[in-house]
């Protein structure tokens, strides 16, 4: 292909050619940018007859989604005319046709059609005929369907063969009454149903050597239909008709009829409406109503949707959005039932953006619906009755879950075992005290245990200990299961790295780990702590309340109370610290040593109350002797029965700066309640109390207790709601 | 302290302006040849930034509601990995830190950004990047190469960019940080015979019987002549 312009050159002042595109029936076909960068295609008339520029200049105002938008029409230096339009980029359809030789899908087809019959019928209306359809003029981008040279045809006249103005492509999409020099808006309908056909088969009807003999064709032949579905021969027999006038009349009539045909249905012609006077006016009424009726939906569904972005409802609304798409697509039923007219544009706009917001809703909900999980599987199936386009088969459609080891294992030893896998599922924390008083009922029984001789604080710690073992190991069975004998997980990829497209679609809401940078407002973070700050008041009462029972654990009424204080002041300062850094990005040491700092200030603030309370002693200084800070020297004297202010303020601080708390306060934790966190988080409070001459029992159990306070009251998104 | 709790302003860049060129092809399309191997991927830079941050963008600026640097497609020796910085699905897997990059991985960035990783020669490392959703830089883009060591031009399959109606192929060759052509057909670059090969600068173009493109640095989008 040679062309006369090259790339860079300005023929036309303010635009600069890149590239050529191709050569069109009418002249060359140029990628243009602006010099602000506005990409466009430009394309050069070769011959200026009035005639052309006259059909261009009316279309120039024509606005509509399924026609190429012409802009201008410029002259350059040469008086030569250029034509500025809108670029749109995607396939023609003469390159889709050629890369399914066999013909494509019938939905495809259907979808092609409706955007062509849109376009062309939205033409027809203004009062303009195409006249030169064919697949080289028509694109599609973005799933939309555009058809170009609007206003361009030519007086098409077999006799002027010249090269140049008329290709042999136009010829396989001509109707025979163009031959004869008068045409209306049939000729369209007829160069639809070749394209339609070319769609279908893969092949034009007339086909021949020379443009004479595709002509003659054209004029005499009857289609050869052997090739269509029986179904759709009736569509193309009157849509192929030579004679104008028994032709199917309209391009919306002929999309409807293939609809129609194409699902079984015998459609009766529609009644000839005279598009004037009263019937004009009726349907212009009813267009009215259509409209108000679906806006009334739309604000429904939009009200649906800003509630559920606030409380992230989508689950719960999404079925109710499911029924305003269901009424939207009932209304665009019933008007094409009715009349194909009272369905316009903005009809079409509004359920499209209904549409969307459904599938938002769809997007959203489905890996929180566990009906859907298993029951969407296949792509819906339609009613044939109904006008409903075919939804799309979802990508985000979840696959059914395989069925674990666990599972069969469970199946096999009936269904309680199976229950209570789930329990512990659903409860970890139930589980564990499960486990716990289990092993506190057994554990004198356990061999190598005589808890006769190790003190009461000891056995504690084994019991927390040995429960959690138990818990633990529960759940790694049960896993280990589920590694051993279960089915390859869903996302495993093939060889080449694909998976299957089904793949639940986590993208949205991938953001999981409390590492992950995010933005949170002010005010959310303040009305989430003060949240937080009450239910660990509550959570503070309940732990109390329960190691108030445990025998011998405190010694006096003050003890109860400076253990209170001390969960509180503790969990309160971890959870500010964790809501104020929450979603910042996380600097580990500095998150580490603003953690220490603030443990050391919650030191203080204990020492004091110790003094004031007057304990004096927690339970066993004895203990306190062999600590680091008598390696120091700065270790208590021993019969001063006093604990150092250094030993709070260091048991704490070491606490607080080595355990990384924001795991365990920020929203995005990967668990709600991780028993396994309170366990390490005891043993690192056991270390630092038996390191700094803390009393070991109290340094472990105010640790436990932290942690599972903080955690018990630190908001938590599900993990799918996490964005 | 209150420092602390503030986003860090997020820069840095890699150093690659220069080296990406675009190809202008007749006929075919406009794509895009990246010969540095961290290639970062993100949204449009605001509007706002002024001189002192002019490389706040990534490489490839999307228009999207990514990151402004959501992922780095970094080549090694063996292959290609994706890093990402944000939301990221590499064949439909989530991306947490990187993912290798076969051909035919789908990559998603973000809630809607599509691309699909394609290397269609085996003897070459060079891949492309196509474009699947409908999002693009500023202007329209038809694919994005990923040079190594060679990009081919021609009509089948196994080209980095396939040019159906070309009579043969047309070879871009890396050599040393500089962009060679070498083809069998009868060439020219701005009208001299190509020969066995010649060194191609920004805003070159090449010809043949039935083919033409021209190859420019990127940032001279731009530029009128006047």
């Amino acid at each position: 292909m040679k062309f006369t312009f090259g790339p860079e050159s300005r023929p036309l002042d303010g635009y600069t050619i890149k590239r050529a595109i191709a050569r069109g029936g009418f002249g060359e076909v140029y990628y243009a940018l602006s010099d602000s960068g506005k990409e466009v295609a430009i394309k050069l008339l070769q011959e200026n007859l009035e005639i052309e520029l006259r059909g261009v200049t009316q279309c120039l105002n024509l606005k509509h989604t399924n026609l190429v938008t012409l802009f201008d029409i410029k002259q350059d230096r040469d008086a030569d005319h250029w034509i500025v339009m809108e670029y749109v980029g995607g396939k023609t359809l003469d390159k889709v046709i050629h890369e399914a030789p066999q013909g494509l899908p019938l939905e495809d087809v259907l979808a092609w059609l409706d955007g062509i019959a849109a376009g062309i019928g939205y033409l027809h209306d203004r009062g303009i005929v195409h006249r030169d359809l064919k697949p080289a003029n028509i694109f599609r981008e973005n799933g939309v369907v555009k058809v170009g040279d609007v206003g361009l045809s030519k007086f098409i006249a077999p006799s002027r063969r010249s090269a140049h103005t008329q290709s042999v492509g136009t010829v396989y999409y001509m109707a025979p009454e163009v031959a004869k020099g008068r045409y209306g808006k049939e000729v369209d309908v007829y160069s639809l149903a070749i394209i339609l056909f070319e769609l279908l088969t893969g092949k034009v009807p007339f086909d021949g050597e020379t443009t004479a003999e595709i002509l003659m064709k054209h004029l005499t032949e009857r289609p050869n239909l052997g090739a269509i579905p029986p179904n759709l021969r009736v569509v193309f027999e009157a849509a192929l008709e030579k004679d104008p006038q028994r032709r199917t009349s309209d391009v919306l009539e002929l999309a409807r009829h293939f609809r129609n045909a194409s699902r079984g249905e015998v459609s009766e012609p529609s009644p000839v409406v005279e598009q004037n006077g009263a019937d004009y006016q009726e349907i212009h009424a009813e267009r009215l109503r259509i409209c108000s009726q679906l806006r009334g939906l739309l604000d429904k569904a939009r009200e649906l949707e800003n509630a559920a972005d606030r409380d992230r409802t989508w689950g719960r609304k999404q079925l109710e959005v499911e029924e305003l798409l269901r009424q939207a697509q009932a209304i665009r039923s019933n008007a094409f039932v009715h009349d194909e007219r009272c369905w316009d544009y903005s009809a079409e706009g509004t359920l499209s953006s209904m549409t969307a917001i459904a599938a938002k809703f769809r997007n959203l909900a489905t890996p929180r619906l566990p009906t859907l999980d298993y029951a969407d599987t296949q792509p819906f199936e339609q009613p044939a009755a109904s006008n409903k386009p075919a939804p799309r088969p979802s990508p985000f459609a979840k696959p059914a879950p395989p069925k674990s080891g666990w599972d069969t294992f469970c199946y096999a030893c009936g269904a309680y075992v199976s229950g209570l896998k789930k329990s512990v599922q659903a409860h970890p924390l139930l589980a564990w005290l499960a486990a716990a008083t289990f092993f506190l009922f057994t554990m004198r029984y356990w061999p190598g245990m005589n808890f006769a001789r190790i003190g009461h604080e000891t056995t504690l710690v084994w019991f927390l200990i040995g429960s959690v073992a138990i818990f633990e190991m529960f759940r790694m069975i049960s896993r280990g299961f589920d590694r051993l004998f279960g089915p390859p997980s869903p996302n495993s990829t093939d060889r080449a790295g694909r998976t299957p497209d089904v793949a639940p679609f986590r993208a949205a809401y991938r953001v999981v780990s409390p590492n992950s940078v995010r933005e949170i407002s002010w005010r959310r973070r303040l009305t989430e702590l003060s949240g937080s700050l009450a239910t660990a008041g509550l959570a503070t009462a309940v732990v109390t309340a329960v190691l108030a029972n445990v025998e011998q654990f405190f010694g006096s009424t003050a003890l109860i109370g400076h253990f209170a204080i001390g969960t509180l002041l503790g969990s309160w300062s971890l959870l500010i610290l964790g809501k104020l850094r929450e979603g910042l990005p996380r600097e580990r040491y500095i998150d580490r040593m603003l953690l220490a700092g603030v443990g050391m200030v919650v030191g203080v603030a204990l020492f004091q109350l110790d003094g004031w309370l007057m304990i004096g002693s927690l339970s066993d200084v004895s203990s306190t002797q062999q600590s680091l800070l008598s390696m120091t020297g700065a270790s208590p004297s021993s019969d001063s029965r006093q604990l150092l202010a250094e030993s709070y303020i260091a048991f704490f601080a070491t606490l607080f700066g080595l355990r990384r708390w924001w795991w365990q306060t920020d929203s995005f934790r990967p668990h709600r309640f991780r028993v396994l966190s309170v366990c390490l988080t005891a043993l690192i409070g056991s270390g630092a109390a038996f390191a700094w001459g803390f009393p070991v029992l109290w340094g472990t159990v105010w640790a436990a207790s932290l942690s599972s306070v903080v955690q018990l009251a630190a908001v938590w998104t599900p993990r799918e709601q996490r964005r | 302290m209150l420092g602390f709790f503030r986003h860090p302003l997020i820069a840095t860049r890699s150093e690659t302006h220069g080296a990406m060129s675009v190809v202008w092809i007749d006929g075919i399309g406009c794509f895009w040849i990246s010969q540095v191997e961290r290639v970062t991927i993100g949204g449009p830079g605001s509007p706002s930034s002024k001189p002192p941050h002019p490389r706040e963008t990534a490489d490839i600026a999307i228009l999207s509601d990514l990151k402004r640097r959501h992922a780095t497609i970094v080549r090694t020796g063996e292959g290609y990995l994706l890093e990402a910085h944000g939301a990221a699905r590499v064949s439909g897997r989530e991306v947490l830190e990187r993912a290798t990059l076969a051909d035919g991985a789908l990559i998603e960035l973000g809630r809607s950004v599509r691309w699909q990783f394609r290397q269609p020669s085996a003897l070459s490392l060079s891949a492309r990047l196509d474009f699947v959703s409908d999002h693009r830089p500023t202007q329209t883009v038809d694919g994005l190469v990923l040079l190594a060591d060679t990009c081919l031009l021609g009509p089948g399959d196994e080209n980095h960019i396939v040019c159906p109606d070309w009579p043969g192929q047309v070879m871009l060759v890396r050599q040393q940080e500089e962009l060679w052509c070498r083809s069998r057909l009868e060439l020219t670059v701005n009208g001299d015979r190509l020969g066995s090969g010649k060194r191609l600068r920004s805003g070159d173009v090449v010809s043949g019987d039935d083919l033409r493109f021209r190859i420019e640095e990127r940032g001279a989008v731009f530029h009128g002549h006047e």
